[in-house]
């Protein structure tokens, strides 16, 4: 497994509900299953954290943890297994 | 204990397995012959250099002869996600279990130290250097096997998308003879201009439950040459995040039957 | 035992409190402690022999422990987690069992004790496989390409293994300190007054080495009469000379008549590092380790700060990954 000290920007991509691809440093991967997905609510005492997890399995066989942070929309790739 | 207690022992220890076939009972036989138990006791080992080399206890040491070996290098190569680092960490468990210092270079800053120590590995006798550049992990590499500090230097090229060439490592080669550490490079590409003996990392299949996947299995095939039976090690990943376990040898059933 | 061993604790029934107080009374004693079950536990003992004993005794200290707060447990020692599991369970409260040769022990067992899937149990009916023992003479390879890996694992399990690694801890250093008082002493708690500097001794020493104590070992010398003999299990293990002096205190208030005492040797029977942070003062490459922590200086030197890391776990249980792990710069 793979933790990103830096997490990667990523952007995802939809088709009509169904997520079908994940870009990352320039590369699409066709995401081929959503495995897993769970929220993450920390420090709500103070800003917050607010995170959207998903864990993807993609064509080439990439299975990874991506995160959408709720407060900015942003998208970032987090963690990788391996 | 009592009595009692110990003779109840005593006769289920002395249970055997009951109704095999002639067969399963001389495929056992090679199994055992053959199998992790053999290697883990040094009974098998195909190179006699007890001291020197990095038996890691699992079906990965009938690849690799024994464990890598100290003053040479061995790349584990294969694609993302497929649980080379998983074997990696085993591998740095071993170089530390005697009291060696391993030193990791980590060019895609993406160690993550929980799933390094659920595979064994001792957080602190690990050295963990972010060296962002190709430049900086060759120095850091060469330094490491250099020092006769560390038993086993581990340079993780990163995921394709993240990290250096293997190709890179090159400047580091000339290291590694006379070091007494080994030197492992994880990587997803096998480089053209470095050669270096690798292991070849392969996704066998998913394993799915309720129409999700869960995990995986996958095996590893060794440097040809140095593993005269050129058998593939079997491992599955049970769980997002778990460590591989150890399935064992990826034997063909009629070869095993044909002996 | 050499080797893998597991020791399996579980307690029949058991309640919520009893849980939580075994998890953490398991977790004082002993450096690995799964969770396999309420009330069922899994304790990696591989390499502590030197530093807590023999496995067995490890048990029946955990026995008695917890026989002292009326907590009947089973405990079952055997190379793998599984067979320890299913030693334990087939035990009855208050004892313990072991077995070396976790295949054999499991073979005449039914093959519902495996976890395998429905389906897969019937197949394996009808091929006339009711015992593990069946189930474990098939070979491996042919387990895995009919049925898949969960099977094989299932299969693994049978066969009594266990893929895991083994990790040794640093043997303890020896630790005895004596006293001899030109007046004998007759009072308990005079006794125990005059144990400080001793016990304050013990616990510089356990410092120096970065060790808590597990097991104290007290010889008394006294005027005509045999030496009397105190052996004390410090549970959870503690260097702190107010914990120690606190078991001694006991062990003496439960004897009556102490005589007259002249002397004492006190021993460190066995010591664990302590939690936290240790320098490997132990590690068998000591010299080594100063060489690869000079790398790691001279490194910082040439790529700068935050780059030459120790990684900590300060949270495993971190919902944020990146909040599980704190990162230092390797200095020493």
């Amino acid at each position: 497994m793979r933790l990103f000290a830096e997490p990667l920007p990523a952007r995802l991509v939809w088709d009509e509900g169904d997520l079908v691809g994940l870009l990352v440093a320039g590369q699409r991967h066709t995401v081929v299953e959503t495995m897993r997905r769970w929220r993450v609510e920390a420090d709500w005492w103070k800003d917050g954290v607010a995170r959207d997890y998903l864990t993807l399995r993609t064509a080439d066989g990439l299975v990874c943890d991506v995160y959408g942070d709720r407060r900015t929309g942003a998208w970032w790739l987090q963690r990788v297994m391996d | 204990m009592g009595p009692a207690a110990q003779a109840t022992e005593r006769s289920e220890a002395q249970g055997s397995a009951v109704g095999s076939t002639g067969l399963a009972r001389a495929i056992a036989r090679i199994e055992g012959r053959y199998g992790t138990h053999a290697l883990a006791r040094g009974g098998a080992s195909e190179r006699h250099r007890d001291e020197l080399a990095l038996p890691t206890g699992t079906s990965l040491d009938l690849v690799t002869g024994g464990g890598l070996a100290a003053g040479e290098p061995l790349a584990f190569v294969g694609p993302a996600s497929v649980g080379k680092l998983s074997l990696a960490f085993r591998v740095v468990a071993t170089a530390q279990r005697t009291g060696g210092m391993v030193a990791w270079i980590d060019p895609s800053a993406s160690l993550d130290p929980l799933a390094a120590v659920r595979s064994g590995v001792d957080l602190e006798r690990l050295v963990v250097v972010r060296a962002r550049s190709a430049g900086a992990a060759a120095l850091a590499a060469s330094a490491s096997l250099r020092s006769e500090g560390f038993r086993l230097v581990v340079v993780d090229t990163g995921p394709a998308f993240a990290g250096i060439g293997s190709d890179e490592l090159a400047p580091v080669l000339p290291s590694v003879r006379g070091s007494p550490a080994a030197l492992l490079v994880v990587s997803e590409d096998r480089g053209r201009r470095v050669a270096i003996p690798t292991c070849t990392f392969e996704r066998v299949s998913w394993e799915r439950r309720f129409e999700r996947t869960v995990g995986w299995t996958f095996e590893v095939g060794g440097p040809r040459g140095h593993s005269p039976l050129d058998k593939r090690a079997l491992f599955a990943v049970p769980a997002l995040g778990a460590a591989a376990t150890d399935l064992g040898r990826r034997a063909g059933l009629a070869e095993a039957a044909a002996s | 035992m050499t080797g893998p061993v597991t020791l399996a604790v579980v307690a029949r029934d058991a309640s919520a409190p009893l849980h939580e107080w075994l998890l953490a009374t398991l977790r004082g004693a002993l450096p690995r402690v799964g969770v396999l079950a309420p009330g069922a536990f899994a304790c990696d003992l591989a390499g502590t022999d030197r530093l807590l004993g023999a496995p067995p005794v490890v048990a029946r200290r955990i026995l008695a422990r917890c026989e002292r707060a009326d907590a009947f447990v089973s405990i079952g020692i055997a190379p793998a987690p599984f067979v320890a599991r299913v030693l334990a369970e087939r035990t009855p409260p208050g004892e313990l069992r072991a077995v070396s040769d976790g295949q054999s022990y499991l073979a005449p067992l039914s093959l519902d004790i495996v976890p395998l899937e429905e389906k897969v149990r019937d197949e394996l009916a009808l091929l006339g496989l009711r015992t593990i023992g069946d189930f474990a003479a098939l070979p491996r390879a042919a387990v895995f390409d009919r049925f898949g890996s969960a099977v094989a694992r299932a299969h693994a399990l049978a066969r009594g293994e266990y893929g895991d690694l083994v990790r040794a801890d640093a043997p303890p250093r020896r630790i005895l300190v004596r006293r001899v008082w030109d007046d004998a002493i007759v009072s308990r708690e005079q006794l125990v007054f005059a144990l400080r500097g001793a016990v304050d001794e013990v616990e510089a020493r356990l410092a120096t080495d970065g060790l808590a104590a597990l097991r104290l070992d007290l010889r008394l010398v006294r005027e005509g009469a045999a030496p009397l003999r105190i052996d004390r299990t410090i549970l959870p293990p503690a260097r702190e000379s107010a914990a120690l002096l606190r078991s001694l205190r006991w062990a003496l208030e439960e004897r009556d008549d102490l005589g007259h005492v002249t002397g004492c040797a006190l021993g460190v029977v066995e010591a664990e590092p302590a939690r936290g942070r240790q320098i490997g003062l132990f590690a068998p490459d000591g010299a080594r380790w100063e060489e690869a922590i000079a790398t790691a200086r001279y490194l910082r030197a040439k790529l700068g700060e935050g780059v030459v890391l120790r990684p900590r776990v300060v949270d495993a249980e971190a919902r944020l990954p990146e909040r599980a792990t704190e990162w230092v710069e390797v200095t020493r």
